[in-house]
This record gives structure tokens, C-alpha cells and sequence, in this order.
């Protein structure tokens, strides 16, 4: 895991400059938001959402008009150039600004938002035409439009590439037919973001291509999947004989690995830094004194255990961005920190299921117990999404340690 | 303060690494380290010292950990040069750390396990003289020391105590013991009259003092870790098993990663550790204890550095295969001197204890910094 630095400039101004952009942000909150710790707040463990179609429904249009007004009053896209509505900001002004908002009581920010606003909107500038990008980032950045990811299939997960979803040229426009599975937040979204096969000729990961689908088109439905957290999060995706005209297609035609990397290049950066899901130490303390159980050694244990690790964690994900601000260039941060993120979620979950024993196997009526059960049983998910711990491990090894890849 | 080491310590880093590259485990470093002025690292100027930053000791330790390079840096920089430098009265100090700083003379910290604690007594013998009594196993370059700097218990507490290791009623030996590159060596006190050193305060700066040994043993361990990693990555990239190399196994492969996540997680702790582990004395003597929360960080150090080079050394034994096991191959010494320094100040679970105790207390609950937006 070499990676070249370069250092930045850090002279007395950028730390001024820095200061002065806190207050602002503090000053900018304070007009609109309650403090997270004055306000009277409900205990929240899920990791997952598990609520009705309407509930849900709800939670992220409320995700969504706080994006929009973060974005309006230049703190929700600062990274992004004037041209986007950001404001040419470095990662420590973006860095500054989270760990101040976290002080201030948000709406939720929902994985659709996530996805659209992190993975979506930043491969289009990436790789998007320059009418996608006029038509597509501004709105996926106020997420006034949302767009879901149109990748894995019932045939193809952690091999990608051996997808099916055909997608046939017809002149000027596309014909697309098969079917996508676990597609987060597709029932919410106006967009996908899709990759299909275009060549069944070429060699798997040259004969792809990616489409943006608008997902009220005819012949696309959407059915929800009931997740093992209960709620339904994802779904599946049918596509029957969609036609997408050719300016939707994301990239050059065959480049549909391109795309997909790219996005899940940034889905692992994402979900690296992702740690507000969830229970945390803080509430496993709060937990363990609420049963009267901190005088257990046992108990003082896990809980230190899962500090430790959650401090490392977020050390680690700021010394990362510490090094990327210097210039290095990114390589396997995202998916050692997305193994570590998961990895604590478990300690988490695990040691809370602990303490509780009996309360968490049937709900006694009490506050705070049996709500456990959403980030138990939650947990496992995110191991699994972005690329599974073995996927991650394997990237790793092979780009970060450099051992020869496994055969393919 | 920044996470990662700076351009000139990264420097510095580089140039033990290639100066001590080459040598084998046990190979006597100690006058490279003097050469290159080591030694003075951590004591201010009007030591002779060269006033530098915790950090930077923490570079040299974890240079000494991938090499597994002999010297007593540990037991005299560290452990009894910190001490006497935030622990003992203003003329010991004057006295006796020009002579360490410069690595002219060498010193061993005298201590139990815990470090504050040991198992010398010390009976007022005259007002600046103590008389010692007992036995204390395992002390860090214990025989070869010149100087013995020793935590006692007496009728008024906690005592620092110098002695001349060739002074009448010292005996000292070394037996064969677990790791060879590193001398632990069996001090005994039978009546040996000693100078009382104590400073102001001395239970609770020996307790800093602590903080920072461990925080520098953490880096000595990071080091390790590394190292170990780098020879089984550098392996399973080569050998060869059923037609394929066996670094394409993820029976391997993951192993692998699993450690250099872990190791990761050490390191990046151990940084942080390092950051808040400036000296704690000035030199008006004035202290600026770092408390609970240094305390706290070392053990975060201490546990996560510990279970990272016990495991790097272990597992890398298991990639090498029989090779691994053989006398001949660097990795034992790597394994001996993980398993003595995961040990030599007690094992983890206390700290890991520590560190449960003073969160459910309220205490030191330090929240971690979130981030929640990519980096
Ligand atoms: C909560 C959640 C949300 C998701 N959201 C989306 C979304 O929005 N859009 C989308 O497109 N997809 C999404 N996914 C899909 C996710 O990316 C896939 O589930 C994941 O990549 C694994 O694929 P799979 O489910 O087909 O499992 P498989 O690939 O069949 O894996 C099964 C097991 O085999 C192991 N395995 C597979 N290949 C290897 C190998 N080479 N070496 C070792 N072990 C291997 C895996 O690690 C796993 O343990 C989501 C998944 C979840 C759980």
C-alpha cells in the first residue's frame, strides 16, 4: 500500500481559512437546525430501514429537501466546481462541515440519497456526456431526481461481469430486456443507473454497456424484496423490451466495466466512511448501565473492544483523507475501511445482543431493547452490498499487497 | 496535528531502514544509533538532548522493530531516560542525563510489570540513601546497564532510587530466555545502599512515564508487524504449490490482508498515541501530565499493536511453511520477541480493561471523529 505523497501547501492561511469556514457552517446550522444534544431524541439502531412503502416514502423526501437546501446554501456539493452549484472546496472542508453538522439534529440521510448524491452524480462527471451532465448533475446533486444502481443480477453479484440484462442497438435507440435484483431504493428512484450486455460476442467485461433508464419508462417494473431486517429496501427489477434512445447511454459502447468500476470505486469510498448507521459505543454504554450490568467485566470488555475499534476506524478513515489531501492517489482505502466499518457493526451488534440475552429474543415492552434486533439483524447486509468481504479481500491483497490474482 | 508522520520523519524512518536494512535479528545497532545521534531524540537541549518530538522517537522504535536491531535504546532511552527526565529531582537529572542523552553511558529502569509497580523495597538508610531489598525478573538490559534506575516501595510510597549496577549488594544475571535479541535479565537487591531521586510528584509522572514506554514498545511492535508481513507477502508471491503460486490461494491471501488490516488499525492508533505523547516535563520541572487521556490512548496502542504483531508473526510463520519453523529463518526471532514484548508489561486484557473501566465511568469517552461524507 505505497502510495506517492505529495505534500500540500499548509500555511497559516489554509488553517484560517479552514477556522473561518467552521464558524460559518456553525453559524449556518444554527439557523436552521436544533443541537443533536438538546433536542429529545429517540435511540436509533437500525441500520436498515424498516418501514411501510409510505413511511419510507416520507423519510427520504425529507432526506431529500435538506440536500437540496445544504446544496442551495453552498454546503452540500462544496467539493464540486461553481459550474455543478458546488463551491471548489477541498475533502478538509468537506471533512469540517460533517463533523460539525453531526452536532446539529439532520433529517435521515437515506442510502437512495447515498447513492444518487456519492456514486452517481460523480461517475457522470466522470464519465457522462456533456448533455448528461448538464441534464443530469445538478439535479442528482439537490437530489431533486433520484438514481438507483441497475447492476447485480440473480446470475451475476460478485462476478459483475458475467451479467445477462441484454441491451440489442436498434438504429438510434437501445432495446433492453432481463432482469436486476437487489437494487436499492429502485421504487423511490426517477432514474437508474443500468449495466447490460451488448455484445454476448466479445469477451465478458469488453461487451457491456451502461445506460441511465428513467424508471417509469414502459416495460420497467419494480417489485420490493422483504429484507431479512424486515423492511424492504431493495428490489427486484424486470425490463421488457425497454427502448432507451442512444444519449442515454453512459460512456462508449462496450464500456460498460469502465462504468461500473468507477461507481463501485466510489460506492467503497462511501461506504468506508459511513459509520452513523447503526448502534455505536456510546449507546452500548448507555445500553450496558441501563441494565445495571457495567460491573462486569465482560461487559467493560466488549464495550472497550468495540471503542477501540471504532476509534481506529475513524482514525484510519482520516488519515486516509489526510493522505489524499497531500495527493496520494487513492487505492484499497475504501475497501480495507469498508472491512473495518463492517467488521464493527458486527462487534457492535454482537456485544448488544449480549447484555440483553432474553430482551432481545422476544420484546418485553421495554424502550431501548428489543430496537436492537434493527441493527442486529441489519449488519450482515452491508457485508454483503458494495462487494462482499471476500470481493474486498481479494482486492486488496491483489492491488494493495500485490499477491498474483486468483484465477479467473 | 497531522495523522501521518511528517516529511522529515518519513525521511528519517527511510534512512534506518536503510542503514539497518541488511542486518540480522540480535545484530548490535547501538552504534549506528549513536552515530546518527539517536539517542538524544526525546530530551530538551539543556541535556545535550535534541529536543525533538515523541513522533520521532516512535520512528526510531518502529525502525528497531522490523529489523529486530540490538541495542539498549529501550531500556535507556525510554524507559529510564524518560524517567529520570520526568521523574527524578532536578539535580539528578542535571547530574545524569547528559551522559544518557549522548548514549556515553547506559542506563535500565528497574521496575515490575506494571512499571509504577515493582518488587524492591527501599528503608530509609540515611535522608538521601535508601537501603533495597528483593528481586525483580525480566528488567530490559537489566546486566548490562550501568546504572540502575529503580522504582521502590518504602514507608513513604512510591521511590525512584539510582544505584550502580556494580555496587556491593547487586547481583544481576542473565538466564536463557524466550526472545535472544533483547536482554531480560534478573536484578537482586540485597542490602545495596542507593541515592533517593525522586522529584516532586513522582507516582503520577511514573505514571506518563508508562504511558510512553508503551506507546514506544507500540511502534517497536507496528514495526514488527510490518516487517513480518512484508517477508510473508514477499514469499506467497513466489513459492509455488499445485501449479500455482500459493499468494493466489485466499486460504493466503486473506490471511494476509486480515493482518495488514490489522495492522493498519495499529498504526494509525499508535500515530495518534504518539501525538499526545510529548514530553511532560519542561525544564523548570513544571508537569504538564497527559493523565487518563494518555493513558488511555497507550492502551489503545498497547492492545491493538500487540495483538497485530503477535499475530503478523505467528501467521507469518504458517505462509512460510516448514522454512518458517526452521532455526535458520529470521520469523522465530520475530515470533520470540512479539510474544516478549506482548508480555513484558503485563498482556492485553487489563488494558483492554482499563479502557472498559474508564468509559463506563464517564471518563476519557473520547468520541471518535465521524465522518460520514467520503473522504
Ligand atoms: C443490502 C444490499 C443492498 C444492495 N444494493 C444494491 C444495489 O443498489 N444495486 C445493485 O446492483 N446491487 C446491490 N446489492 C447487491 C450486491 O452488490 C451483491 O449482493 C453482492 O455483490 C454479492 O453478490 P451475490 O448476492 O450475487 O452473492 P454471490 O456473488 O453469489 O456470493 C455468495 C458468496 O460467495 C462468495 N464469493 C463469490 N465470489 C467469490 C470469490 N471469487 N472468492 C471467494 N468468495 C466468493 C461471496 O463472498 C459470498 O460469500 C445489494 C446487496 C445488499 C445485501
Amino acid at each position: 500500500m505505497t502510495a506517492t505523497v505529495i505534500p500540500a501547501e499548509t500555511g497559516q492561511d489554509g488553517a484560517e481559512d479552514l477556522r473561518a469556514f467552521e464558524a460559518a457552517s456553525r453559524a449556518w446550522l444554527d439557523s436552521r437546525l436544533p443541537r443533536r444534544d438538546a433536542a429529545e431524541q429517540a435511540p436509533k439502531y437500525s441500520i436498515f430501514h424498516n418501514l411501510g412503502h409510505e413511511d419510507e416514502r416520507a423519510l427520504i423526501d425529507g432526506g431529500r429537501a435538506w440536500q437540496a437546501e445544504r446544496v442551495d446554501a453552498g454546503f452540500g456539493a462544496m467539493t464540486w466546481a461553481p459550474q455543478w452549484g458546488g463551491r471548489g472546496l477541498t475533502a478538509s472542508h468537506e471533512r469540517i462541515y460533517a463533523g460539525v453538522e453531526r452536532e446539529y439534529l439532520t433529517p435521515e440521510r437515506h442510502e437512495n440519497i447515498l447513492v444518487t448524491v456519492e456514486l452517481v452524480a460523480p461517475t457522470l462527471l466522470e464519465l457522462g456526456s456533456d448533455w448528461q451532465q448538464e441534464r443530469f448533475i445538478r439535479p442528482f446533486l439537490r437530489t431533486d431526481e433520484l438514481c438507483c444502481q441497475l447492476f447485480s443480477e440473480p446470475g451475476a453479484g460478485s462476478d459483475l461481469a458475467g451479467l445477462s440484462t441484454r441491451a440489442v442497438r436498434d438504429g438510434e435507440s437501445w432495446r433492453v430486456n432481463g432482469q436486476k435484483v437487489w437494487s436499492s431504493g429502485a421504487q423511490f428512484s426517477e432514474w437508474g443507473l443500468l449495466i447490460a450486455r451488448s455484445d454476448p460476442a466479445a469477451p465478458k467485461h469488453k461487451g457491456m454497456t451502461a445506460f441511465m433508464v428513467p424508471m417509469d419508462l414502459e416495460g420497467v417494473e419494480v417489485r420490493p424484496i422483504r429484507q431479512m431486517s424486515g423492511g424492504s429496501t431493495f428490489n427486484e427489477v424486470f425490463l421488457t423490451d425497454v427502448v432507451l434512445p442512444d444519449e442515454f447511454r453512459v460512456g462508449e459502447v462496450g464500456d460498460g466495466w469502465r462504468v461500473a468500476l468507477t461507481t463501485l470505486g466510489f460506492e467503497r469510498q462511501s461506504s468506508a466512511g459511513i459509520v452513523d448507521a447503526g448502534g455505536n459505543t456510546a449507546d452500548l454504554i448507555r445500553l450496558a448501565t441501563s441494565l445495571g450490568l457495567t460491573g462486569a467485566a465482560e461487559v467493560r470488555g466488549r464495550i472497550a473492544e468495540s471503542h477501540l475499534y471504532e476509534r481506529a476506524q475513524a482514525l484510519l478513515v482520516a488519515r486516509y483523507a489526510e493522505l489524499e489531501q497531500a495527493g496520494a492517489v487513492p487505492g484499497v482505502e475504501g475497501s480495507i475501511g469498508k472491512l473495518v466499518w463492517t467488521q464493527n457493526l458486527k462487534r457492535v451488534g454482537d456485544a448488544a445482543a449480549s447484555f440483553l440475552g432474553h430482551r432481545i429474543l422476544a420484546d418485553t415492552g421495554e424502550a431501548d431493547t428489543f430496537a436492537w434486533t434493527q441493527h442486529l439483524l441489519g449488519a450482515p447486509g452491508y457485508r454483503i452490498a458494495g462487494g462482499s468481504d471476500e470481493i474486498q479481500r481479494n482486492i486488496i491483497g491483489e492491488r494493495g499487497l500485490g499477491l498474483p490474482r486468483e484465477p479467473r | 496535528m497531522p495523522i501521518n508522520l511528517s516529511t522529515e520523519q518519513k525521511d528519517l524512518a527511510e534512512t534506518l531502514d536503510d542503514v539497518w536494512s541488511r542486518i540480522a535479528p540480535g545484530h548490535d545497532v547501538w552504534p549506528s544509533i549513536r552515530e546518527l545521534g539517536l539517542t538524544e531524540i526525546p530530551f530538551p537541549e539543556a541535556t545535550g538532548g535534541a529536543d525533538g518530538t515523541f513522533r520521532d522517537l516512535t520512528v526510531v522504535m518502529t525502525g528497531l522493530g522490523r529489523t529486530l536491531g540490538s541495542a539498549p535504546y529501550l531500556s535507556s532511552v525510554v524507559m529510564a531516560g524518560l524517567a529520570l527526565l520526568d521523574a527524578a529531582d532536578r539535580d539528578t537529572r542535571a547530574e545524569l542525563l547528559p551522559g544518557i542523552v549522548s548514549g556515553a553511558r547506559t542506563a535500565a529502569l528497574v521496575c515490575g510489570p506494571g512499571i509504577v509497580t515493582s518488587a524492591i523495597r527501599g528503608e530509609v538508610a540515611a535522608e538521601r540513601e535508601l537501603s533495597l531489598t528483593g528481586v525483580q525478573h525480566a528488567v530490559v538490559d537489566g546486566e548490562s546497564a550501568e546504572l540502575l534506575v529503580v522504582v521502590t516501595h518504602g514507608p513513604d510510597g512510591t521511590e525512584l532510587a539510582l544505584v550502580e549496577g556494580s555496587a556491593p549488594g547487586v547481583r544481576r544475571s542473565v538466564g536463557e530466555q524466550l526472545d535472544g535479541t533483547r536482554q531480560l535479565a534478573t536484578v537482586e537487591f540485597d542490602g545495596a545502599t542507593a541515592r533517593r531521586i525522586s522529584g516532586p510528584d513522582v507516582a503520577s509522572r511514573l505514571g506518563d512515564v508508562r504511558s510512553r514506554i508503551l506507546i514506544a514498545l507500540a511502534a517497536e511492535q507496528v514495526g514488527l508487524a510490518r516487517r513480518c508481513l512484508e517477508m510473508a507477502v514477499e514469499y506467497a508471491g513466489t513459492r509455488q504449490q499445485f501449479g500455482r503460486t500459493i499468494g493466489s490461494f485466499q486460504g493466503i491471501k486473506h490471511k494476509l490482508v486480515d493482518l495488514l488490516v490489522a495492522i493498519e488499525l495499529a498504526e494509525v492508533t499508535v500515530l495518534d498515541a504518539s501525538s499526545g505523547a510529548e514530553r511532560g516535563c519542561d525544564e523548570s520541572g513544571t508537569a504538564e501530565p497527559g493523565g487518563t487521556e494518555l493513558a488511555s490512548r497507550a492502551a489503545a496502542a498497547r492492545v491493538l499493536a500487540s495483538r497485530a504483531a503477535m499475530t503478523a508473526a505467528e501467521e507469518a510463520i504458517q505462509v512460510h511453511g516448514g522454512i518458517g519453523f526452521t532455526w535458520e529463518h529470521p520469523l522465530h526471532h520475530y515470533f520470540r520477541r512479539a510474544k516478549a514484548d506482548q508480555l513484558l508489561f503485563g498482556d492485553e486484557y487489563p488494558y483492554v480493561q482499563s479502557v472498559g473501566e474508564s468509559l463506563v465511568h464517564g471518563r476519557g469517552v473520547t468520541r471518535p471523529r465521524r465522518v460520514s461524507e467520503p473522504a
